[in-house]
Parts: structure tokens; C-alpha cells; sequence
């Protein structure tokens, strides 16, 4: 019987983030976690605009596991509007933080962007909600053999 | 090899890939690059026999003096996929794919030979790719097909299969493909990359051939697909910049020397503006008169773009 | 592999060979050749050297061949022994 890989959790602090213009997304998220102790959280909404957008998509065909032959990396200069940030913080093997974070972003015409985010820089706003949330047992980060990035992991499967 | 996207694709001879004879030329035709043909050429019950041979020819061809291109069946039959795994071990230049339609199928080649160059152990890029435009599709996604893939080093447009597509008649005068000729030259232009004109199949019409080739050198082309030998001489011909435009390119050269030594960027030649795109167009005639050897000359790049 | 049925590769073309091959208990090379006299001991030492390769140990082999080379005999020979085991 195949069950399903779940942990469950419990929500904890709520925060409002607010990241300068010129500010790297990533790092100030990561910055974020280190100064507040949030271990885990998810990024409940994102929105404002962006520059020096680097994101991944998968090319048609890619078998796994995703190595960089496989993806095309752009760098996007922009600016955008950030429409949507999702994903998480959850800490890598070392203990250290660590996020795995998706972007939406549009174009003057609408036309709308996405893929694994690298990193991107604040244009000229950026507000963040997060959510910090406590989970028992361990959830940890660890290089994906298959897809290539670094995803989080919940212990055994029939823990 | 020299760096594949620079290297000269005046004339891209089709050889069939079932026929020996033809295969066994290959080192003797003068021409600069070979497409041996898993496809059309080849009749359905023979494309496993092909595929054999035509490995088998190209592991034997070691000091190769022109490209060699494979073009396989589309991917979407039943035979691209094994085409590929047969021929790539014997290390061809690159494959040509025919019904690049969209971006997606280009890139899917483009992770399959991904595949294949880390299974041979070689260099991730070594296998280049030359998507065939030959359908209406093809023509309008050909923007996006031109810059899908850092292998892609040229369009390659076909008019047999386009003009059934569209449904209507190939004829000498080729007017009815004015509009796909440009726009897939766009599109190569626009990537950098170079582009390749379709076959002209009645090879006893060298007249309205040689028209057809002095057409699409005009309109841009740097080559043409052959299906025949004799055709390469006449591309040759057709391509090579003429004495009198060799000679007015070292007049530009000799002038923009003489401006820069009196520290001015134009200056005018028999009543003629030489600015920087005209100078290009210099450079660009002597590089490609010295490497058809039909002439000797020094030229260094600072004299073309101008000390920063 | 193993000569299952009865096959046959290659064209009556020049510089080509058609391979017919059929199962038999050992193994026979029969040779037609345009070249008979000069290259008939290098016809046949290809071919056994390339059914060696394909481990084809049994079966009847008759070849008629019009000046192909070393290549185009193996590939042959291979399409024809593949094509008796798809059947």
C-alpha cells in the first residue's frame, strides 16, 4: 500500500518582509531566517517588482536526472512586476538555511514568465508575507539526485 | 575542426545513405559539407539496412577534408530515434532534422545528443544540429527555432516539403517562396547563425540553377542544399566574391588606413561615403576571397573595427 | 546472434553486395563475386571475421557481390543477420 510522504506541522510566527531596492532576494531571505531563528517557513504571498532575474526551465525531453544540459538557465534583466514567490526556507544537512523558491514575473505586455529562481534583485519594492511553521521529526534539505536542486526531505518514507 | 560556426557551408550535397557507390565518393566530391540521407532517399524497408551501412562508412572516413551532416528521419517516426543511436557512435559532424516545426522538437534532439555525448564520453556540444524549415509552421516558429539551441549553426530551408505543405507548385522562377526565403533568413540573421537555401531538383537546368543561386546569395543565403555534383562548381562560382569586388574591398581597406591615420572614422572613395558598415562589407569580401584561396592579404581586425 | 530464417541485405548496385542468409547446422560462405580472382580470400576472410563479431557461429551464407567494400560487407551482413532474427 502506497501511503503518502507527509510530515505534519503547526503554524508558528507570522512575518511581514519588506527587501530594499537593489537587495538580493535570496540572501535577505536567508538573512531573514538567520536573525528571527525561523528554521522552517513557507512564503504565504510575494508580490513587487524585480531586476537580474535568474531563473531555470526544463528543456523538452529531459530525462532525469535534471543536469544543466538538460535546463536552459536565463538571465532576465528586466525590470518586471513580481507577481507571485512560492516555495519555502528549510534548513540544508549542515543545519544552515536554505530556501527552494519558484518566481512568477510579467513583462510590460503582460506576458508572463516562470521557472526555478536562482536569485533576482529588488527593483523597486518587494513585500513578503511568511509563515513560520514547527514540524516534529527532522525535515531537512538535501541535493536532489533527480532534479538536480536542492529539495527538502521528510525522513523515511514509513517512518 | 575549426570553430563549426564559422566555418564555410557554400555547398551541402545530399549522398543517399543506401547507396555505396555514392558513400564511397564522399572524400573525392569538392564540396564543403555532406548530408547523407537516412530519409527521403532511402525506401521504407531499407532504413535499417541504411542506417548500418552509413555508420559504418562514416566510422571508416577518419581524415575527413568536409563536414559531415546525417539527416535522420523525423523523431516522430519510428526510425529518428534508432537512426541517432546507430550513427553517432561513428562521430559525424552534426545532424540535420527534418520537420523542425517547433522549438521543442529541436531541443529534443538537443537533449538526446546530450545524452549520447555522455554516454561516448565527449564533450557536451560536440554534435551540431541543422533544423530543416519545410512547412508553414516551420517558417513562422522559425525565429524561435534559430535560437532554441547553442548547436544550431544554420536553418537549412526546404521547399519540396514546404510547398506540398502549403499545397501548392515548386516552380523554376521559385516566387512562390520569396516570403519563406526571407523570413527564415531573418531568423538565422537575427541569431547569428547562417542559412542554408533548399535543393533545386532538375539537375539538367544549369541556367535557371545558376539564377536561382545568384537569387539566394542575394537575398543572403551563405549556401544552398545540392542533390547533385555538378551543382557544386556553380555555387562555388556563384559564391566567390568577383576580381572587381575583391579589388574595390582593399580600396575601402586602403582608404579607411588613410582616414584613420587622419584621425577620421569615413572618408570618401571615388565620390563614395566608406563608413564602419561599408568597411565590414570589405573585410567580410577579402576574409572570404582569402579563404577560397583567390587572394593573399594581411588583414587585422584592428583595422576593421578601429583601435577601442 | 543467431541466423533464425531465411534474409537477405544489400542492393545489385555497384560497389555494393546482397547478402542471403538461411539457417543451417554449420556455418557456409558461398561467394559470387565480379572480383572473384583477386579478392575472393579477402571477401571471404571479412565475412567471417564480421560474423566472428556478430557471434554467428552456424548458418548458410551466400553473397553476391560487385566490388563492395570492406563497410558495406559488414553492414550487410549485420542487416541481413538481424533481419533473419526479427522474422
Amino acid at each position: 500500500m502506497d501511503n503518502a510522504w507527509y510530515k505534519e506541522c503547526s503554524t508558528g510566527r507570522r512575518f511581514l518582509l519588506k527587501i530594499s531596492p537593489g537587495e538580493k532576494l535570496v540572501e535577505k531571505l536567508l538573512n531573514f531566517a538567520e536573525e528571527t531563528g525561523v528554521k522552517n517557513a513557507v512564503i504565504s504571498s510575494a508580490i513587487g517588482s524585480v531586476t537580474g532575474v535568474r531563473i531555470r526551465g526544463i528543456k523538452a525531453g529531459a530525462k532525469l536526472p535534471i543536469t544543466a544540459p538538460r535546463m536552459n538557465i536565463y538571465e532576465l534583466d528586466g525590470p518586471f512586476e513580481m507577481l507571485d514567490l512560492e516555495g519555502n526556507i528549510v534548513p540544508n544537512d549542515k543545519g544552515e538555511s536554505d530556501c527552494h523558491l519558484h518566481i512568477l514575473i510579467s513583462k510590460s505586455t503582460g506576458e508572463v514568465l516562470g521557472g526555478h529562481l536562482f536569485d533576482a534583485r529588488v527593483f523597486a519594492s518587494c513585500e513578503i508575507m511568511i509563515e513560520e511553521f514547527f514540524v516534529t521529526g527532522v525535515v531537512e534539505r538535501h541535493q536532489s539526485k533527480s532534479g538536480g536542486i536542492s529539495t527538502f526531505y521528510l525522513g523515511d518514507k514509513d517512518e | 575542426m575549426s570553430d563549426p560556426t564559422l566555418s564555410l557551408r557554400r555547398s551541402l550535397l545530399y549522398v543517399p545513405g543506401n547507396m555505396p557507390s555514392m558513400l564511397q565518393n564522399i572524400p573525392v566530391f569538392n564540396c564543403d559539407t555532406v548530408f547523407i540521407d537516412l530519409e527521403d532517399a532511402v525506401p521504407l524497408n531499407e532504413k535499417d539496412a541504411a542506417r548500418s551501412l552509413v555508420s559504418k562508412f562514416v566510422a571508416s572516413y577518419k581524415n575527413r577534408n568536409k563536414e559531415v551532416f546525417i539527416r535522420i528521419n523525423a523523431l516522430d517516426t519510428e526510425w529518428g530515434y534508432d537512426d541517432l543511436l546507430s550513427v553517432l557512435p561513428s562521430l559525424p559532424d552534426g545532424i540535420r532534422l527534418p520537420k523542425a516545426d517547433t522549438p521543442e522538437i529541436v531541443e529534443r534532439l538537443d537533449t538526446m545528443l546530450t545524452e549520447m555525448e555522455e554516454t561516448l564520453g565527449l564533450e557536451i556540444g560536440t554534435f551540431k544540429i541543422i533544423p530543416s524549415i519545410e512547412s508553414a509552421m516551420g517558417v513562422i516558429n522559425s525565429i524561435k527555432i534559430a535560437r532554441c539551441s547553442s548547436r544550431v549553426i544554420a536553418l537549412a530551408f526546404g521547399a519540396e516539403d514546404f510547398t506540398a505543405d502549403m499545397e501548392i507548385e515548386r516552380t523554376k522562377k521559385g516566387a512562390e517562396l520569396f516570403s519563406a526565403r526571407t523570413r527564415v533568413l531573418w531568423a538565422a540573421k537575427a541569431a547569428g547563425i547562417q542559412a542554408v537555401d533548399t535543393i533545386f531538383a532538375d539537375v539538367g537546368d544549369m541556367d535557371s540553377f545558376r539564377t536561382e543561386v545568384e537569387l539566394v546569395k542575394r537575398l543572403g543565403f551563405t549556401g544552398k542544399s545540392l542533390v547533385n555534383p555538378r551543382q557544386v562548381d556553380v555555387v562555388h562560382e556563384v559564391f566567390a566574391p568577383k576580381p572587381e569586388e575583391i579589388e574595390y574591398a582593399k580600396q575601402v581597406i586602403e582608404a579607411i588606413i588613410r582616414a584613420r591615420e587622419m584621425g577620421t572614422g569615413v572618408i570618401a572613395l571615388n565620390g563614395k561615403m566608406i563608413d564602419a558598415p561599408v568597411v565590414k562589407r570589405a573585410a567580410r569580401v577579402i576574409k572570404t576571397a582569402v579563404s577560397q584561396g583567390l587572394l593573399d592579404y594581411e588583414l587585422d581586425d584592428e583595422v576593421i573595427y578601429g583601435a577601442k | 546472434m543467431e541466423i533464425q530464417s531465411k534474409a537477405r541485405a544489400g542492393t545489385m548496385q555497384s560497389s555494393d553486395v546482397v547478402v542471403f542468409v538461411e539457417p543451417a547446422d554449420q556455418l557456409t560462405i558461398e561467394i559470387e563475386s565480379t572480383v572473384l580472382k583477386q579478392f575472393e580470400h579477402l571477401i571471404r576472410q571479412r565475412i567471417e571475421q564480421q560474423l566472428a563479431t556478430l557471434e554467428v557461429t552456424r548458418g548458410l551464407i551466400r553473397v553476391s557481390d560487385r566490388g563492395a567494400l570492406d563497410y558495406a560487407i559488414d553492414a550487410r551482413i549485420e542487416t541481413a543477420v538481424r533481419r533473419s532474427m526479427e522474422g
